[in-house]
């Protein structure tokens, strides 16, 4: 009983207004509004994840760690990605995607690239949002999902730069495609190797935190 | 030169391959005389290197200076007449991998070093002339031709050295078709007899160019 | 014994070879279907690395009897007088012919009977990393081992042939060591002075 009320204390804090949220933590969070902590995964077939990882970045200057996301919402990070998994398979296979969320920028959709021979299409943009948090995803051609939660300032709507998360994909994209070459790894499972854990987080620290 | 018989002996002297071309095939001896046969020449091979001529023995520092490089001679089992303005008239079509895995138009294209140094290499009669090339793995490919070196058709010699020569080219070749139709069989076991149709099919394309 | 000098170098006769006889197969395909091999293998024999490395063996060995042939037939090289000829001819003309590559030739032992090859660059393990259990035991490479001791066999030097370290293993490179044991004179086919 005791578990379960606090769960629906977790709910109802999440259901604060955000506004009440950033005067509670105005004064632990260094303000700068560029780095901001992100939750990856790579989800397989049976909707299964294969990898994760939190991104948070470290500001060496005032001796003060950023805080990734804020604890009590960290588990719940899990469930947001997984939310946003019938809208990713459902922006799979519309044909065309950009008309009905009036998006620009990206050309055609994830069912187009047949059509292109670079990964441009595989990339989705900005799919969900949930209270200021925005999540993008990502397919590969083998139906793998990647996808990412972009914490932000707690104070306002996350900005996402399309062009830097889109790099970012596409590269772990290729990190993911020398996996599948190891002949001792199957299909589905998880990775286990640091060396591909590394990788990965050199490239968010390349292209996310900056 | 018209070829009338090959042979290929394995290292321990039994005979993996035979065949007869040319007409020989009803006079052509049974297989259990083809496997004496075999047996025969790889024992007289042997003995042969034992049987060196007491003059030659004398000037064994000689020796050192024979010459056991075979030129190359170009043509030798390869389709002639297609000089290049007659390739590019057919397009760029000599088929890929006519050669199995040997690229170009031909299986080698440098002189070589004999590695058969006492051992028989050419065995005259009036009838037949007879060719052995042996590799370093002791395999022996044998060649029976029809023009008798000795007949009065062909009374001088000179050309002799050059008949050996032409011979081991071409022997060297089927050594090369050997070693892509046979050696990579991958149901194929060493020293066994050799049931191969695409090596059949090489080797008889070969002779074909050879006349 | 001196025979016409080779007017191309051993090398020359490898880059030439490779370049121009041989036909190609793609690197991916055979790395991918090698490293299938392995794999199943592993899968196979239950994850009991050390029959993986002796089939891998055998399987190598199968491979060397027939390939030194192929060697022989496309190359026609005279016979080696000793085994430095022997280990440059390897390194230089076989590795490079069928593999393109051209690994060191180090560590050579007092009666320069036994050398090692450095492989720095190995067609058959890109890409692949190796699973904890098996990094302990498996010799990832072990065919090359198998047909090195079958082509020898075949010239009459009958050799052991064994990894001494791997890449894949954590070791600071890839270390093929050849032990000469004894040149089997009475194969020696009848002719070859």
């Amino acid at each position: 009983m005791v578990n379960l009320s606090s769960n629906m204390k977790l709910i109802f804090d999440v259901e604060t207004p955000s506004y009440k949220q950033g005067k509670r933590f105005r004064n632990t969070i260094v303000r700068n509004p560029s780095v901001m902590p992100q939750y990856f995964a790579i989800i397989g077939k049976k909707d299964n994840p294969i990898y994760e990882a939190e991104f948070t970045s470290q500001q060496g200057q005032q001796g003060q760690l950023q805080q990734g996301f804020q604890q009590n919402l960290k588990e719940l990070n899990a469930f947001i990605l997984h939310a946003s998994l019938d809208i990713v398979e459902d922006l799979q296979w519309q044909v065309s995607p950009n008309a009905q969320h009036g998006r620009g920028g990206l050309s055609g959709g994830f069912l187009r690239s047949k059509n292109v021979n670079n990964t441009d299409n595989c990339y989705l943009g900005k799919v969900d949002h949930f209270y200021g948090l925005a999540i993008t995803a990502y397919i590969t051609y083998g139906g793998m999902k990647l996808v990412m939660i972009h914490g932000g300032p707690p104070n306002g709507n996350t900005q996402i730069d399309d062009n830097m998360v889109k790099s970012f994909y596409q590269e772990v994209h290729e990190l993911y495609v020398k996996t599948l070459m190891n002949p001792f790894y199957k299909v589905n499972e998880p990775i286990p190797s640091p060396a591909f854990d590394s990788r990965v987080r050199a490239l968010a620290k390349k292209y996310l935190n900056r | 030169m018209a070829v009338r018989m090959l042979l290929v002996i394995n290292k321990s002297g039994g005979l993996i391959y035979h065949r007869s071309f040319e007409g020989d095939v009803d006079k052509g001896l049974n297989s259990n005389d083809y496997l004496i046969l075999a047996s025969i020449l790889h024992g007289s091979f042997a003995i042969a290197t034992q049987l060196t001529p007491k003059a030659l023995q004398l000037s064994q520092s000689s020796s050192k200076n024979i010459d056991y490089t075979v030129p190359y001679i170009p043509y030798v089992g390869m389709p002639r007449g297609r000089t290049s303005s007659e390739r590019s008239k057919y397009g760029a079509s000599a088929p890929q991998g006519k050669l199995g895995s040997f690229k170009g138009d031909d299986f080698f294209k440098e002189s070589f070093q004999s590695w058969n140094r006492s051992g028989v290499r050419q065995l005259c009669t009036d009838q037949f002339t007879m060719y052995i090339y042996q590799t370093m793995t002791g395999l022996k490919f044998v060649v029976a031709c029809s023009q008798g070196t000795l007949s009065p058709a062909n009374p001088s010699s000179s050309n002799n050295i050059f008949n050996i020569h032409v011979a081991d080219n071409f022997l060297r070749k089927i050594y090369c078709l050997y070693s892509d139709y046979v050696m990579k069989d991958p149901f194929y076991s060493l020293e066994m007899p050799i049931k191969s149709t695409l090596f059949d099919k090489k080797v008889k394309q070969m002779v074909d160019n050879l006349v | 014994m001196s025979a016409p000098a080779q007017s191309k170098s051993l090398k020359a006769i490898g880059e030439d070879t490779w370049k121009n006889k041989t036909e190609k197969v793609n690197a991916e395909l055979f790395t991918l279907t090698y490293g299938a091999i392995v794999s199943q293998l592993c899968a196979d024999y239950d994850r009991d690395f050390q029959k993986v490395n002796n089939h891998l063996f055998s399987m190598g060995y199968n491979i060397g009897v027939r390939l030194v042939e192929d060697f022989l037939a496309r190359t026609a090289l005279p016979r080696c007088e000793n085994m430095v000829k022997t280990s440059e001819m390897i390194s230089k003309c076989a590795f490079k012919i069928f593999l393109n590559m051209t690994p060191q030739v180090t560590n050579w032992s007092s009666e320069k009977d036994a050398f090692s090859l450095m492989l720095d660059e190995n067609p058959l393990s890109d890409f692949v990393e190796l699973p904890m259990d098996a990094m302990k035991q498996l010799w990832y490479s072990n065919v090359l081992s198998g047909v090195l001791k079958g082509a020898l066999e075949m010239v009459q030097l009958d050799c052991d042939v064994w990894f001494v370290s791997d890449i894949l293993k954590g070791d600071p490179q890839t270390e093929l060591r050849i032990k000469l044991n004894k040149v089997l004179k009475d194969e020696v086919p009848i002719g070859e002075d």
